[in-house]
């Protein structure tokens, strides 16, 4: 059965009453942003709509697109209770469920200042951690400014995760809600140094949120059907592909990797196939994003790394690739690849989709204040889940507050 | 999370931050508790009844169980248990500790005696310990048969109710508990009113039996392989709790305070709607804690800001006038019930209900049954059954 954005309500209901209230819940613990639990899946149940949204916007401003990105699997649900008697709680369906439609219903955030403070901060980044960040501070009564590089709000989410896995309406209206506390939006604010220093010295503190720089490359060529999964993911939810045909190769093994497989099918390519360097074990991706890969019809060849491009007149014609023998464990356990380049062959196809991570801001970070700059979000963790940006957020403006009311 | 709305209420005069109150129960029975319960946001609490330091309180264990229906585990609760253990002085040393402590919050002491000089003492006790209310037990159905435990009998009531009004010396207000399983409850609500009452509480618990444990034949809640009629509590007795509610309410003239199966802001919407204006709970408390009252009133406060209420008096009484004589109620418009394409599943459980126990109005269909209007009286037998909220509906006609 075609897996719906969301649930119907006899579909959360009925859930929502299997939940067992636990003390001191699992759920709660595991959650980064530390939603109570227990707490808005009671409300549900008892059809108080407006009183789950309430629980879960204190924790996290974030709620609706959390519930719909969250890896639920691997943290609310991982030690949920009900597991042991049976399926653990659809926890991440429910909050979007109750989100839904708080958002829908326009009344997904009102905490309002009860009165202005002189201090402004700047926040750096209109991704979730950013936006978050926003929202709270001007909860406070602080004077916030968002600087933005794109056109638009709603960061990596926004940009590079499929449409079909998030409800991109649902999260312009919820980040609106959001910002209307007051927050001033500066688009399409690139920040060199200068503007940087320029920020430094006119706000009372930054919060740069600024995520990864760009996609790392996987090799050097200028053979066109080679990008980026990430730039690849851009192009398919703007609208501006439509259509793929052929093979397409995507090189990596973690999410984002995924995501471009998926999609490359989606927009017709006869094969997507995945080729990740170690085995499906030590695969990062998500397990129920892999699982929905393979129903999807992504195929994958684990141990396997590629190497180029095989060009034929400036265009990819396919994909030169190597076996991968698997050596020692390191440090994180996992084992370490060695490439068999003497064993490479080459496979027909018409594109390749590098993902393979995002280097870092280095260069930005170092241009602000560091006794006035705080820093969250992927800039932060290295690329990890929206609700760890909510989370870091939350404490970044605490500490800022801390800071400027002495 | 700040509740914008006031959910506080006047009850006999007394004013309560908001309506809900621990019962006279386990959940009331240490001062801790009640300690915590008033942190936590509850309004008031009643002491689980209590007694002259003489009066001997043997407790049997087990003394509780849950009555499951179906994966349900939890439909109600019912016990064996007695009054409290702890006797009048304990409980007025609580009284001094806790009103010193919550000055806001109400402390209802609840008695029960067997001679009239014993209801005196507690009574006298009670009110230099400065209780607010006093609650007068006189419907536990776990009492003895020697006629001090007025639950059946009007007269009865009204002159125990008359010694107790009699021994206050600051006017404290009293509070009669009825139980539901009585010929008339209102001939006894009217009966406690003549007394003195000043309000009543309804229900006590119901008198019931669990069952029997098939495998071993013992009764389901078994000591030592014996058992005996229990109290039953919870979800499941909330109807009956209703309509002792709005019958005492819509014909006593007294104030009520609702008590039965109140698990949710639902539930307690519809206590006041019908006519309670306290409120007070112990199954859910022992299911869920003292922290289901942060889900009540936010609940409670988000329907009165959705429905416009701006007090929880508005609500007080407001659905009594719906009630109707049975000969009285509208026989002329006719409906009939209809079933909707879109949601229906196909499971027929609307055809069987119909068939051996409605009007055989609902036939067969090749994607899902059908209503013969001509032989559907609407009945309602059908969307009972139905397992699909809103997908069988009755229209006119």
């Amino acid at each position: 059965m075609e897996k719906k954005m969301y649930m119907t309500e006899a579909q959360a209901l009925s859930e929502a009453n299997r939940c067992l209230h636990c003390y001191e819940a699992p759920c709660k613990s595991a959650c980064p942003a530390g939603v109570n639990v227990p707490q808005f899946i009671n409300r549900i149940a008892t059809c108080d709509w407006v009183g789950a949204a309430q629980t879960i916007k204190e924790s996290n401003p974030l709620g609706l697109v959390c519930g719909l990105v969250c890896p639920s699997a691997e943290l609310c649900r991982k030690d949920c209770n009900c597991g042991k008697l049976g399926e653990s709680i659809r926890i991440s369906d429910l909050q979007a469920y109750a989100m839904q439609k708080a958002v829908e219903r326009g009344n997904s955030w009102t905490a309002t200042a009860d009165s202005k403070k002189d201090a402004r901060v700047a926040v750096i980044g209109g991704g979730p951690s950013g936006l978050v960040a926003a929202a709270l501070l001007a909860a406070k009564g602080y004077g916030v400014t968002l600087f933005e590089k794109a056109d638009h709000l709603g960061g990596v989410p926004m940009d590079e995760i499929p449409n079909e896995r998030l409800d991109k309406a649902m999260f312009d209206k919820e980040i609106a809600q959001l910002l209307s506390g007051g927050v001033e939006v500066c688009l399409n604010a690139t920040i060199d140094a200068a503007k940087a220093a320029e920020i430094s010295a006119q706000y009372d503190a930054v919060y740069v949120a600024c995520g990864l720089g760009d996609p790392y490359a996987g090799f050097e060529t200028d053979a066109e059907g080679v990008m980026s999964a990430e730039a690849f993911l851009r192009l398919a939810n703007s609208g501006k592909l439509t259509s793929v045909s052929g093979t397409v190769f995507v090189q990596g093994g973690g999410n984002t990797a995924l995501d471009a497989a998926v999609t490359a099918k989606k927009l017709g390519a006869e094969r997507s196939i995945i080729c990740y360097r170690r085995s499906q074990v030590e695969m990062p991706a998500w397990e129920d994003e892999f699982v929905s890969a393979v129903k999807d019809g992504v195929e994958f060849l684990f141990q396997t790394q590629v190497l180029g491009a095989d060009e034929k007149n400036g265009k990819v014609a396919g994909a030169v690739l190597a076996p991968v023998a698997l050596g020692e464990a390191d440090a994180s356990g996992r084992r370490k690849p060695v490439v068999q380049e003497d064993k490479q062959y080459t496979v027909a196809g018409s594109m390749i989709l590098t993902a393979t991570g995002k280097k870092k801001n280095a260069e930005l970070l170092r241009a602000f204040d560091a006794d006035k700059t705080f820093v969250g979000g992927d800039a932060q963790n290295g690329g990890a889940t929206v609700v760890q940006a909510v989370a870091e957020a939350k404490k970044a403006v605490e500490a800022i507050d801390s800071k400027l009311s002495k | 999370m700040r509740i914008k709305q006031d959910l506080s209420i006047d009850f006999c005069g007394k004013h309560f931050v908001n309506p809900f109150t621990i019962a006279a129960s386990p959940p009331s029975d240490k001062r801790e508790r009640v300690e915590r319960a008033f942190e936590a946001g509850w309004g008031g609490a009643v002491f689980k009844t209590t007694s002259v330091e003489s009066e001997p309180v043997d407790l049997v264990y087990p003394m509780m169980g849950a009555l499951p229906y179906k994966d349900r585990r939890h439909s109600a609760f019912y016990n064996i248990d007695l009054i409290s253990e702890r006797h009048i002085d304990e409980i007025c040393s609580d009284i001094r500790y806790l009103k010193a402590k919550f000055p806001d919050r109400m402390l209802i002491g609840s008695i029960m005696a067997g001679s009239r000089a014993e209801w005196e003492e507690l009574v006298t006790k009670l009110e230099d310990a400065g209780v607010d209310m006093i609650e007068c037990s006189m419907s536990c159905p776990q009492g003895e048969g020697d006629g001090t435990i007025p639950v059946n009998d009007p007269a009865l009531t009204k002159e125990v109710t008359g010694w107790i009004k009699s021994a206050l010396r600051k006017n404290t207000p009293i509070i009669v508990k009825l139980a539901p399983v009585v010929t008339d409850i209102v001939a006894i609500g009217k009966a406690a009113k003549e007394g003195g009452a000043d309000a009543l509480c309804a229900i006590d618990t119901v008198r019931c039996f669990p069952g029997i444990n098939l495998d071993t034949l013992e009764p389901k809640l078994s000591v030592q392989g014996k058992s005996t009629f229990g109290g039953m509590s919870g979800p499941a007795v909330k109807p009956v709790a209703l309509a002792c509610i709005a019958d005492l309410s819509a014909n006593v003239g007294l104030p009520v305070a609702g008590v039965g199966g109140l698990t949710t802001w639902q539930d307690a919407a519809e206590f006041l709607l019908l006519g309670a204006s306290n409120l007070q709970v112990c199954t859910a408390i022992m299911r869920y804690g003292f922290e289901i009252i942060d889900d009540l009133k936010t609940g409670l406060a988000n329907y009165m800001a959705e429905k416009g209420f701006h007090s929880l008096s508005e609500m007080v009484g407001k659905c009594l006038s719906t009630f109707e004589d049975h000969e009285k109620l509208d026989r002329t418009i006719k409906m009939v019930s209809s079933v909707n394409p879109d949601t229906c599943i196909g499971c027929n459980s609307c055809y069987i209900a119909c068939r051996d126990g409605g009007y055989n109005a609902i036939n067969l269909g090749d994607v899902r049954p059908w209503i013969d209007e001509t032989k559907c009286r609407g009945c309602g037998v059908c969307q009972s059954v139905c397992p699909v909220e809103g997908c069988m509906v009755l229209k006119r006609k």
